[in-house]
C-alpha cells in the first residue's frame, strides 16, 4: 500500500485524528449535557426554564453565602437579569428589587443562623448546644425579558442555539467517531511501515514495552492530578489546562497504541520487555540448576543415590519422631522414639542391601550388554527374586555365548567348505584346461569337433574364473581377508584403473569421463582391495555398457567419506532390482546371454565393507549407477 | 638337454605337463608324491623341479625343505591354494617361483624357461655390462635393446624410456605424474591415464603373466615400481 508508506499522509492522519478526537469529545460532552437538561425530550421553553431554575438556585445559594457579609445586593444585581427578595422572619423586613416583573425561573432558599447556648453547667464542665434560627427566606427570580447582557442571557441564547443544534451534534458525534475509528485503523495498519515497504522498528518501538507502559501510566496519573488540581482554580484556566494536557495525552496514547501495533507486527511485543529478559535469564539459570541436580543424581552410582535417599529418610524421620513424639509424649514418649529409631534403622539397612544387589546386577547387565559373554553375576548373597533375576541374566549370557559360538562355527565351516571344495575343483579343472589345450594343438579335420573344443575351452575358462571368484567372495564376506588401511590417492588409482581398461573400453566403444574436484584426493583404504572393486565395476561396465555411450566417473568429497560414482547406460533392460543385483549369482540380464556369473558386485560390496566403506547401486531405467563410499583420511 | 622333475599326485596333470615340456625339448622325470620326488632327485641329476604342494604321504612343503638340505636346484611350486600365506611360506622355505592352479600351460613353460636360463646360463648372478639388468630383463641403453629371458622384446620409444627410468630407480614407487614429468620432461595435466596405458603395454611385453607381474609392479593408488632384486 502506498498510503501506508507515505510519511506526509501519516502525519496528516495523526493531526486529523486529533481534530476528530477533539470534536468527538466536545460533541459527546455537549450531547450528554443536553441530555441531562432534557433537550431531546421536551420543548425549548421547558429546557430553558430548567436551566435557568438551576442557575437561580445557584444564585440563591450565593446570596445565602454573602447575606451576613453585608454587601449591597441591590448594587450587585444592578446589571443582571436577576431579582431578589429577602424576607427576615423576626422583623418582617423585606429587602428586594423585585417589583412583580415577569420571570422565567425562580428559586427559594431558607436562611438559617446558629447560636451556641449553655444547657448545663457543673463543677467539671460546661455543656453546650447549638440552636438553629430560621432568620430569613431568600427568593430569586430570573427575568423573562432579558434586557441586560449577563451569564443568564448567554445561557438563554445558548439553550436556543443548542436546541437548534441538538440533532446535528449527535450526527457530528457519530460522524467524528466513525472518522476517528477509521483514522486509527489506518494508523495502526500503517504503523512501522517505512517508505521502502518493509516493516521496521523506530526508536520508540525499541524501548522495552514494560518501561514504556510504566512511563505512560505515570504520565496518565500525573495528568489526572494536574487536571483535578486545576479545577480548584479558575474555570477558564482549568479548561485551558485540561485541553492542553488532554491533547498531549492524546498524542502519547496514540504513539503508545501505534508502537503496540508495530510490536505485534514485528513480533517483539513480548520479547522486547525488560521483564521478559529477566524471566528468561532466571528461567535459564533455574533450568541449569535443575539439570545440574539431575545430572548429579543420574551420574551418581546406585550406592550414592541410596546415600542421598537414606539421608532424606533420616531427616524426615527425625522430624516425624520429634513432631509426633510430642503428641504421644503423655504416655510413652521414650518407647515411641526407640521403636521409631529401630524401624528407621531397619529400613535404611534394607535399602542398602537392595542397593548393593541391584548395583551388582546392573554392572553385570552392562557387561553382558557390552559383549562380555564370560561374565557371571555373583549370586551368593542374593535372595528370592533378586537371585532368580540374576540367574536368568546369567542364563541369557550362556545362551548368547552358545548362539555366537554356533554362528562362528557355521561361518567358519562355510568358508572352509567353499575353500576346500573349490580347491578340489581346481585340480580336475587344471587337467581339463590342459588337455583341451593339447587337443587344440592337434590337427583336427572335423570342423564340428573343432567347434565343440572351442566351447569346452571357453566354458572351462569360465569355470576357472567362477571358482576363483567364489573363493574370493566367501573370503570377503566372512572377513577372512587381511585389510591394510593406508592413505591412498583415489585420483591416481582411478587413472591406473582406466589405463588398465583403456583397450577393453575402446573395444566396447565406451568413452570414460573422469571428474574430480581435486587431483590428489586422499582416502583411507587398502589399495589392492580398492583396485579389485574398481576392476569389477569397470569390467561390468565393459560387459554391460551400451556401445557408443559415455561412462561417467565422478569423485566427490563429503564430510563423512569420499564418494565415487560410476554411471553408465545398460545394454540390456535391467529387469532386476538394485537389491537383487547385489546378491550373489544375480546378473543384470536374466536371460544370461553374456559371460559372467554375478559375483562381481557382491564381491565389490563385501570388499568395500571390510574397508569401512560401502557400495550402493541404483537403477533408473537404463541408467545404472554405482556409488562407492570410501573412508575419509 | 635339461631334465625336469614333475611331481604331482594327479597323474593326468603330470602327463599333461610332460607333453608340454617334452614338446619344448626338455627331458622329464615323474614323481607322484614327496618321497618319490626326493628319491628321484637322488637317483638322477635334475635341472628343475615342478612341485605340487597338496600331496598325500609327503606334501610339497616338506619335500621342498628336504630338497633344500642338499640341493639348490630351481623349484617352482604348483599350488591350488591361492592364499598369500601359502605363497609366502613356499618362497621362504626355498621355492624360486610359484604357479597357481588351474594354470595356463604357456605360463608354465615361460616360467620354466626363465628359471632354467637364470640357473644354468647366468649362473645365478646378475651380469653387469654397460646396460641395466634386473632379474632376466636386460636393457642396453646404447643399442636401445631390451631382452627378457634372452629374447629381444620390441618396445616403443616411450615404453623404453619408462622402463629405463624405472630400472634406474628400481625399488622406488613413482606416481604417474612423476613418471610423466621424468619421461616426457613436461608437466602432466590430466595425462596420468596415458602413463597407465603405457605401463600396461609394457607389462604385457615383459611379464609372463601381466595380471601378476614379477618385475613391473602396480602399487594401487600410489604408482608403479620396478622390483629391485628378483
Amino acid at each position: 500500500m502506498k498510503f501506508k508508506q507515505n510519511l506526509a499522509i501519516k502525519i496528516a492522519a495523526v493531526i486529523f485524528s486529533y481534530v476528530m478526537a477533539f470534536l468527538l469529545f466536545l460533541s459527546v460532552a455537549l450531547v450528554i449535557v443536553m441530555g441531562y437538561f432534557k433537550f431531546y425530550f421536551s420543548t425549548v421553553d421547558i429546557v430553558k426554564e430548567e436551566v435557568l431554575t438551576e442557575m437561580a438556585e445557584k444564585e440563591a445559594r450565593y446570596i445565602e453565602n454573602i447575606l451576613d457579609k453585608e454587601r449591597n445586593l441591590e448594587n450587585y444585581y444592578k446589571d443582571k437579569n436577576v431579582f431578589f427578595e429577602i424576607t427576615y422572619i423576626e422583623s418582617g423586613e423585606v429587602v428586594s428589587n423585585y417589583n412583580g416583573q415577569e420571570y422565567i425561573a425562580t428559586a427559594d432558599r431558607e436562611y438559617y443562623t446558629y447560636e451556641d447556648v449553655i444547657i448545663r453547667k457543673d463543677e467539671n464542665a460546661t455543656y453546650w448546644d447549638t440552636i438553629e434560627h430560621h432568620t430569613a427566606d431568600i427568593k430569586v427570580y430570573i427575568a423573562k425579558d432579558m434586557k441586560k447582557n449577563d451569564l443568564f442571557s448567554v445561557a438563554s441564547s445558548l439553550v436556543d442555539i443548542g436546541f437548534r443544534l441538538r440533532y446535528a451534534l449527535v450526527f457530528i458525534a457519530i460522524g467524528s467517531l466513525a472518522l476517528f475509528i477509521f483514522l486509527l485503523c489506518f494508523l495502526y495498519g500503517a504503523a512501522g511501515h517505512t517508505s521502502n515497504g518493509e516493516i521496521k522498528r523506530n526508536f520508540l518501538d525499541k524501548v522495552p514495552f514494560d518501561i514504556l507502559t510504566a512511563i505512560v501510566v505515570f504520565l496518565g496519573v500525573l495528568s489526572v492530578i494536574f487536571i483535578s488540581e486545576s479545577f480548584y482554580e479558575d474555570f477558564a484556566f482549568a479548561v485551558a489546562i485540561t485541553s492542553l494536557i488532554g491533547s498531549v495525552d492524546y498524542f502519547i496514547a496514540l504513539s503508545y497504541t501505534m508502537t503496540f501495533a508495530t510490536r505485534i507486527k514485528t513480533r517483539t511485543l513480548i520479547k522486547n520487555n525488560v521483564l521478559y529478559h529477566i524471566f528468561k535469564f532466571l528461567g535459564k539459570r533455574l533450568k541449569k540448576f535443575f539439570s545440574w541436580l539431575k545430572y548429579i543424581y543420574n551420574n551418581a552410582s546406585l550406592l550414592k543415590k541410596t546415600w542421598i535417599i537414606a539421608v532424606g529418610i533420616l531427616i524426615f524421620s527425625t522430624f516425624f519422631i520429634l513432631g509426633v513424639g510430642d503428641v504421644v509424649s503423655h504416655w510413652a514418649r521414650n518407647e515411641f522414639v526407640v521403636i521409631m529409631l529401630i524401624i528407621t534403622a531397619a529400613i535404611i539397612a534394607l535399602l542398602f542391601y537392595f542397593a548393593v544387589i541391584l548395583q551388582k546386577i546392573k554392572l553385570g547387565g552392562e557387561r553382558i550388554a557390552k559383549g562380555d559373554l564370560q561374565y557371571k553375576i555373583d549370586t551368593k548373597y542374593m535372595y528370592y527374586d533378586f537371585k532368580e533375576f540374576a540367574e536368568s541374566l546369567n542364563n541369557i549370557n550362556d545362551g548368547l555365548q552358545e548362539a555366537i559360538n554356533e554362528k562362528m562355527k557355521s561361518e567358519h565351516f562355510k568358508t572352509e567348505l567353499i575353500t576346500n571344495v573349490s580347491h578340489d575343483i581346481k585340480t580336475p579343472l587344471t587337467s581339463i584346461i590342459n588337455y583341451v589345450d593339447l587337443i587344440k594343438k592337434e590337427e583336427i579335420e572335423n570342423e564340428k569337433l573343432a567347434e565343440y573344443i572351442d566351447v569346452l575351452d571357453r566354458q572351462s575358462a569360465r569355470l576357472k574364473k567362477l571358482v576363483e571368484d567364489l573363493v574370493e567372495a566367501s573370503k570377503a564376506s566372512s572377513g577372512n581377508l587381511t585389510v591394510n588401511l593406508s592413505p591412498c590417492n583415489i585420483t591416481v588409482l582411478l587413472n591406473q584403473a582406466l589405463g588398465e581398461f583403456s583397450e577393453k573400453l575402446e573395444k566396447a566403444n565406451l568413452t570414460p569421463i573422469l571428474k574430480t574436484d581435486d587431483d590428489g584426493i586422499a582416502v583411507l583404504a587398502d589399495g589392492r582391495h580398492l583396485w579389485r572393486v574398481f576392476d569389477n565395476l569397470l569390467s561390468n561396465v565393459c560387459k554391460y555398457g551400451l556401445e557408443g555411450t559415455r561412462v561417467y566417473i565422478d569423485v566427490k568429497t563429503e564430510k563423512n567419506g569420499v564418494l565415487v560414482t560410476f554411471r553408465n547406460i545398460s545394454k540390456y533392460q535391467l529387469n532386476v532390482s538394485s537389491e537383487e543385483l547385489l546378491e550373489r549369482f544375480v546378473r543384470g540380464d536374466k536371460s544370461r546371454h553374456t559371460e559372467g556369473h554375478g559375483l562381481g558386485l557382491s564381491i565389490a560390496k563385501s570388499l568395500m565393507e571390510i574397508q569401512g566403506g560401502s557400495l550402493d547401486i541404483s537403477v533408473d531405467g537404463d541408467l545404472f549407477k554405482v556409488t562407492v563410499k570410501i573412508k575419509n583420511l | 638337454m635339461y631334465k625336469i622333475l614333475i611331481c604331482d599326485d594327479e597323474k593326468d596333470i603330470v602327463s599333461a605337463l610332460k607333453i608340454y615340456l617334452e614338446a619344448e625339448g626338455y627331458e622329464t622325470v615323474s614323481a607322484y608324491n614327496g618321497f618319490e620326488a626326493i628319491k628321484k632327485l637322488k637317483e638322477t641329476t635334475v635341472n628343475l623341479v615342478l612341485l605340487d604342494i597338496m600331496m598325500p604321504e609327503c606334501d610339497g612343503i616338506t619335500a621342498l625343505a628336504k630338497i633344500r638340505e642338499s640341493s639348490n636346484v630351481p623349484v617352482i611350486l604348483l599350488t591350488a591354494k591361492s592364499e598369500d600365506t601359502d605363497k609366502i611360506l613356499g618362497l621362504n622355505i626355498g621355492a624360486d617361483d610359484y604357479i597357481t592352479k588351474p594354470f595356463n600351460p604357456v605360463e608354465v613353460i615361460a616360467r620354466v624357461r626363465s628359471q632354467l636360463r637364470r640357473y644354468m646360463e647366468l649362473g645365478g648372478s646378475a651380469k653387469s655390462n654397460n646396460g641395466l639388468c634386473i632379474g632376466n630383463i636386460e636393457l642396453d641403453d646404447s643399442a636401445k635393446k631390451v631382452t627378457v629371458d634372452g629374447n629381444i622384446v620390441s618396445l616403443t620409444p616411450t615404453e623404453f624410456e619408462i622402463l629405463k627410468f624405472l630400472m634406474q630407480n628400481a625399488g622406488t614407487v613413482f606416481s604417474p605424474k612423476e613418471i610423466y614429468r621424468n619421461v616426457w620432461n613436461d608437466e602432466a595435466y590430466g595425462a596420468e591415464n596415458t602413463v597407465a596405458v603405457h605401463i600396461r603395454h609394457l607389462r604385457e611385453k615383459i611379464e609372463i603373466n601381466p595380471a601378476e607381474p614379477r618385475y613391473l609392479k602396480v602399487v594401487w593408488a600410489h604408482g608403479y615400481k620396478m622390483e629391485k632384486g628378483v
